[in-house]
């Protein structure tokens, strides 16, 4: 492995890391660990390059980042069970962020649209990581039933299922994203 | 259209991120992370070598070549100036080395390894014999192919050992799931490890080897610790809690919540939503509460206490200004409130929300706390008296995020 960046390798990572990273940041709700999770994903993308650069890098990048990211919020939510007020985790949904958390547009009232993204934003965080992956491979990633089970290692039955279960639970706690949220299920 | 309206929106919400460029440094860890690895294999080779030359003379020597720890290469360096300023309500704001610094800082030998390697395999304790381990010093999970949970022991010895479990993810009342190791799961003399899982807690005694189940009846078990002077355990769910009596192998309802640790801090509860200060008594039960300033309004982890009365917990800063510091650990002595401290931890774009997890107390003063982030994760020590920062244990080849956590105990 050459010490120099690998100018393809380079290329194929200034092509697709925004997306990349929205995508993390979209599971985890973390800008800065979105970043670490896709840094995690590029090294082990750059340890495979010569077998995988003819193959499907997108592929590779997405089945690892999805599954860091699912992994990653499952320990992270660990250190934070019990320890609102009461010293209980809330049991029903409270849309406020923890201290430091990016809300995007948050200071900007001029469009109802930057109120309905950021109710998305904080009611993904009250979804499971899985339906999250699920809902971002589907709708964000625009990957097929079959593409989004095979990425994330379950069924396509687990992903319909998924799908249903949280477009539910996201309607329960953002009821003004009702509009976006029914309708036709995407292919 | 669901999928449009609904992708339109995910569009926007992530839209404010701002650019990277990491093709750059992801090549640049993928080519020292192989020169690592082939570094370790020329260490086994050598090390093989080694024992078969060594074996006509050597016979007694019981500890592998690839089980033991290898030491960090960084050189230590001395101690810098601490920086430190006050909060407004008299807390005393100590500056964290930046993340970039942390391999540089002088290195502390403690009962700790300079490298806790997660993705080192283990000996399996059936081959060690009986009596082989009398107590440990740290533990992590190392999750299999199915996705169950293998406990890896560090033993006193610098051994790492599989105990021989297999675990499950916790999961919450919304099915929310997460890895089975607690912050406090060791006792603090290291003679034993406790798991929570759906409907129980599975001890593991270090002396005898012997795994026991203790049903506690909850599917929604989230957490486990060991309360003061290791009398029992405290098991809690989002909406219980429970009293575990190892001796007795039964577990009891608490009216109220409970924490395993003698004190407590939590982010609100006090006049104007202030901190408080919360005891608990061995069998985790709440003795008293008092008022706590101090400049935060979230308290991210369990908070730690040793026997001289002092505590400390991650926090979120509840004014964290133009420099985006935002997270610390904030310790203080129980009866003596204005000798609480504030370790701040900036440099936000190489941390992660979370970043910095207390472990537990080295000594009377001396705080370990595990720094996760950018440029990798170390267990670094806090002395609370002087303000500096120690490096303690490279923790390497875990996962982003936090899936390199550790769980260790009391020297």
């Amino acid at each position: 492995m050459r010490a120099e960046t690998d100018a393809e390798f380079a290329e194929y990572v200034r092509a697709r890391q925004q997306q990349f990273l929205r995508a993390a940041y979209l599971v985890c709700g973390d800008a800065h660990l979105a970043e670490d999770l896709l840094q995690q994903a590029l090294v082990k993308l750059a340890l495979r390059w010569d077998k995988i650069r003819g193959e499907h890098p997108d592929a590779f990048v997405r089945r690892v980042l999805f599954r860091d990211a699912i992994s990653a919020w499952r320990r992270t939510r660990r250190e934070h069970v019990g320890l609102d007020e009461t010293g209980y985790a809330a049991g029903s949904p409270q849309l406020t962020p923890l201290p430091g958390a990016v809300v995007p547009g948050a200071d900007d009232r001029v469009e109802d649209r930057v109120g309905d993204r950021i109710d998305l934003v904080r009611a993904l965080m009250h979804l499971t990581a899985k339906q999250r992956a699920v809902l971002v491979l589907r709708y964000f990633e625009d990957r097929s039933e079959a593409e989004t089970a095979d990425l994330l290692g379950v069924s396509v039955g687990t992903v319909k299922s998924q799908t249903s279960a949280a477009l539910a639970r996201l309607r329960t706690i953002a009821p003004n994203l009702e509009p976006s949220l029914s309708g036709r299920e995407p292919s | 259209m669901t999928g449009i309206r609904l992708g339109q929106l995910m569009e926007e919400a992530s839209q404010h991120l701002p650019d990277v460029d990491l093709a750059d440094a992801a090549w640049a860890a993928a080519v020292e992370q192989r020169a690592r690895h082939r570094r370790a294999v020329l260490r086994g080779v050598a090390g093989v070598a080694a024992a078969a030359l060594a074996v006509g003379v050597l016979v007694t020597r019981d500890q592998p070549e690839a089980d033991r720890v290898t030491p960090a290469p960084a050189p230590a360096t001395s101690p810098s100036p601490v920086a430190t300023d006050r909060a407004t309500d008299g807390t005393l704001l100590v500056q964290a080395p930046q993340a970039a610094d942390e391999a540089r800082l002088p290195l502390l030998a403690t009962h700790l390894p300079a490298e806790i390697a997660l993705d080192r395999a283990p000996t399996p304790l059936a081959q060690l014999g009986q009596g082989a381990l009398t107590r440990i010093n740290a533990a992590y999970l190392r999750q299999d192919a199915g996705g169950s949970y293998r406990p890896v022991l560090l033993a006193q010895d610098g051994r790492l050992v599989d105990p021989g479990l297999s675990l499950r993810d916790t999961t919450d009342a919304e099915g929310n799931a997460a890895a089975p190791l607690d912050r406090a799961a060791i006792a603090q003399d290291g003679s034993a490890i406790a798991f929570a899982q759906p409907g129980e807690v599975v001890l593991f005694e270090i002396p005898g080897a012997a795994a026991r189940r203790i049903a506690v009846p909850d599917p929604t078990l989230q957490r486990v610790g060991w309360t003061a002077g290791d009398s029992g355990l405290v098991a809690r769910s989002d909406t219980q809690s429970w009293f575990v009596d190892v001796g007795t192998g039964t577990a009891t309802r608490l009216s109220g919540r409970a924490a395993p640790s003698h004190y407590e801090i939590v982010a609100g509860g006090g006049p104007g939503g202030s901190p408080r200060l919360l005891t608990w008594d061995a069998f985790g039960r709440g003795t008293g509460q008092e008022v706590l300033p101090a400049p935060l309004d979230g308290v991210y982890t369990n908070t730690i206490s040793n026997i001289v009365g002092w505590a400390a917990a991650g926090v979120y800063l509840n004014d964290p200004g133009s420099t985006r510091e935002y997270q610390g650990i904030l310790a203080v002595q129980a009866d003596k409130p204005s000798s609480r401290r504030l370790l701040v931890f900036g440099d936000a774009t190489a941390r992660t929300k979370g970043c910095c997890v207390p472990l537990g107390w080295l000594s009377g003063h001396q705080l370990l706390f595990q720094s996760s982030g950018s440029q990798g994760s170390w267990v670094l020590v806090w002395d609370i008296t002087s303000g500096q920062v120690s490096r303690v244990s490279r923790v390497a080849g875990g996962a982003p995020g936090g899936a390199n956590a550790v769980a260790v105990s009391f020297p």
